[in-house]
């Protein structure tokens, strides 16, 4: 029935629950944040760089996004965001892709240790 | 392969090609490349999407004459969008594939092509934009590539031309190696181990571009670049214009003004043959504008008013495709447009329906959902003034002065906010999230730019000419079988009681059916004032669109959209028209 897991195995549903879903896992307080410091791309600090870990939800959006060359495994490096939940510029290889920031939301990163982290 | 076997292999291809199909991702040259083989022009620009139908030319393969496609850009055989699923579709039809390559994105454009080799179609690679894997550190390995691809694999330089004959002499040597269906997972391990073999990249630093680039989609720098761009937009599209006016084609016409006295006199001054070829003369002056003849204000309308305007701003706009400005404003403006049931790639329709609707709602096709292509579509035919409608509303409101254009103007945006509002509120379906690739910026070479231009303004002359001339001949006919006095009575109570316009103000409207510009124009004789010359032009844009945007939008929406949009524009044309009748000072 729920075709849609992630890899903790919980159900990823279409419309407002999937939405959701990465804020239950990131937004709220640290308690709740299970892989170190994994955060979505829309969280992520302009000008750092980090590896794709997952797309939360359908085929659709990550076939959409892996064919603009966007999937797990890949460095990506945040170029900019817009403010008021607007879109996220990243950069991929040699080409820049802008991403709504909503499925900007659903894109877990795994961030690159940088200067900013040390104590 | 022996010689023996590629003679044969030439022989039997070449009775078999007879459509040549050039796929790729977008935005990697393909439409430069058609232009290149074909000598068929045709609007190439440095945008994702800039072709989202199709253009077929033909070029000599051989003896034979082959039909080439400039198929729409696409990242998957996988469509998903309409301009992709174009793309899909049309790989059915074609006999071979000239696969498309950015030589600067190796790693991504590949997928394509992997797909393509799986299908059984024979393809031959160009590798685009070759010239940038040097400034880029970008090394590639040729020998290893058309090894691992089993297909030739061609360097080019689409926009100087480097690389093409190669590319067509090796057209015949195209195969299919038929490789087995895989996966994506599979797709994308292989063109990773392919891409891991072949090329090398050398660290380097930030360009200055590059730079500019990203400050432009930053939210405080990319704000202040956008305006600073749209404001000198707009003052160059003035500037060159206004000259070409005043320093060219005004002075053409004055001392063009003697000869239609002249003809004037000739023809006895009146009678119907004098009405229709130069209109009325007041006290022996020819007014170009007012006089309605074939001869006067059949050319100068297009001409001295519209063309000059045309030009300007299709300059202007070829610098902001070419140099890869405008997905960039689209992210900037998502965040608005989203509240407009619309994302921020939108703003690219938008902005070509300042120039003219109808490439504009072709365009919406870039737009993944059928609600936004809807919305699109209606926003633009109803608050977008085409460049000729701008032309006019500068000649004429212009006149009373600036405060006059800028309520026009003012009305328009306001009712594009409020509309695509009230839209993304009741229109059915789903908006898609933003999801675009963003092109380099690139000082696009002066000699594109102006041949672009020139198609433009080419495609203008003879599109529009004959409508503006059929335009004035049908205001003539009907005048003379009474035919708008008819009309005017009938609908005065709306066009004088709503409106607050004279009677005969509705001929403009009904001419606003074939030419907005000309119909804009009937309202100069009129003696209006300001603000009823304002009345008139905020409804003449919304009102109905011009026949060939009525044509373009019943094709892409359907006649259904096409009746709901209709009844969209009539309810807020009047809505406004009558509220700035009843506010207007």
């Amino acid at each position: 029935m729920h075709r849609f897991r992630n890899r903790f195995g919980a159900r990823l549903r279409f419309g407002f629950e999937q939405r959701l879903w990465p804020r239950l896992r990131f937004g709220f307080g640290p308690r709740l944040r299970p892989e170190g410091k994994q955060l979505t791309l829309a969280r992520m600090r302009t000008g750092r760089s980090g590896k794709v870990v997952e797309v939360l939800g359908g085929r659709g959006i990550s076939n959409r996004l892996s064919a603009l060359g966007l999937r797990p495994g890949l460095r990506v490096t945040k170029v900019s965001s817009m403010f008021m939940r607007g879109p996220v510029t990243v950069q991929l290889g040699n080409s820049q892709v802008a991403i709504g920031f909503g499925m900007a939301n659903r894109i877990i990163i795994e961030p690159e240790e940088s200067k900013d982290d040390m104590p | 392969m022996t010689c023996h076997n590629e003679g044969t292999n030439k022989n039997r291809k070449k009775s078999d090609i007879r459509k040549i199909l050039l796929v790729g991702n977008p935005n990697v040259g393909k439409s430069v490349i058609f232009s290149r083989l074909t000598g068929v022009r045709v609007i190439a620009s440095n945008y994702p999407g800039t072709t989202v139908g199709f253009s077929e030319g033909f070029m000599k393969l051989g003896e034979d004459r082959v039909a080439v496609i400039d198929v729409p850009g696409t990242y998957t055989l996988e469509p998903t969008s309409e301009a992709e699923e174009i793309a899909s579709r049309m790989l059915d039809t074609g006999d071979l594939v000239i696969n498309v390559v950015n030589a600067t994105n190796l790693e991504r454009n590949l997928y394509l092509t992997l797909q393509l080799l799986e299908r059984n179609i024979p393809v031959v690679v160009a590798l685009n934009m070759w010239d940038d894997t040097r400034h880029l550190g970008i090394q590639i390995d040729l020998e290893k590539l058309r090894g691992f691809l089993g297909v030739p694999v061609i360097p080019t330089i689409a926009i100087t031309g480097d690389g093409i004959k190669e590319l067509v002499d090796n057209i015949p040597h195209a195969i299919s190696p038929k490789d087995p269906a895989r996966s994506n997972d599979e797709r994308w391990a292989t063109v990773g181990s392919i891409v891991a073999q072949t090329q090398q990249i050398t660290h380097r630093h930030h360009t200055w571009w590059e730079r500019l680039g990203d400050a432009s989609v930053r939210p405080l720098s990319g704000g202040i670049i956008a305006i600073t761009v749209l404001i000198a937009a707009f003052f160059i599209i003035r500037l060159i214009g206004e000259s070409l006016i005043g320093y060219v084609f005004d002075p053409l016409f004055n001392l063009y003004a003697p000869a239609i006295l002249r003809l004037s006199d000739l023809l006895g001054g009146t009678g119907f043959l004098h009405d229709v070829l130069v209109g009325k003369i007041v006290s022996g002056e020819v007014n170009f504008v007012e006089s309605l003849g074939l001869l006067t204000t059949g050319l100068y309308v297009p001409f001295a008013m519209v063309l000059p305007y045309i030009v300007s701003f299709y300059l202007v706009l070829g610098l902001l495709e070419d140099t890869g400005y405008l997905p960039r404003l689209a992210v900037l403006m998502d965040t608005v447009m989203h509240r407009l049931g619309l994302h921020g790639y939108a703003i690219i329709p938008t902005m070509l329906g300042l120039g003219c609707n109808v490439p504009a709602i072709l365009s919406t096709r870039i737009l993944e959902s059928s609600r936004e292509r809807f919305i699109a579509a209606t926003l633009i035919s109803i608050a977008i003034p085409c460049a000729a409608l701008q032309a006019m509303i500068f000649g004429l409101v212009g006149q009373y002065g600036g405060q006059y254009v800028a309520i026009v103007y003012g009305t328009l945006f306001i009712v594009w906010v409020i509309l695509g509002i009230i839209l993304n509120r009741f229109a059915r379906g789903f908006s898609p999230e933003l999801l675009i690739e963003i092109p380099p910026y690139r000082l696009p070479p002066w000699r594109t730019v102006m041949q672009k231009l020139w198609m433009r303004m080419y495609g203008f002359l003879k599109e529009a000419i004959p409508i503006i001339l059929g335009a004035v001949l049908v205001i003539n006919i009907l005048h003379f079988f009474g035919v708008f006095d008819a009309i005017a009575n009938f609908t005065a109570p709306v066009v004088t009681g709503l409106l607050g316009l004279p009677k005969e103000a509705v001929t403009a409207l009904v001419i606003g059916f074939l030419r907005k510009d000309v119909a804009l124009g009937m309202l100069a004789p009129l003696s209006l004032t300001a603000n009823q010359l304002v009345v008139g032009s905020v409804v003449l844009a919304m009102f109905f669109p011009c026949m060939a945007t009525f044509v373009i939008i019943l094709r892409e929406l359907g006649i259904v959209n096409l009746l709901k949009s209709m009844v969209i524009m009539i309810a807020t044309a009047l809505l406004v028209g009558g509220a700035l009748n009843l506010f207007l000072p």
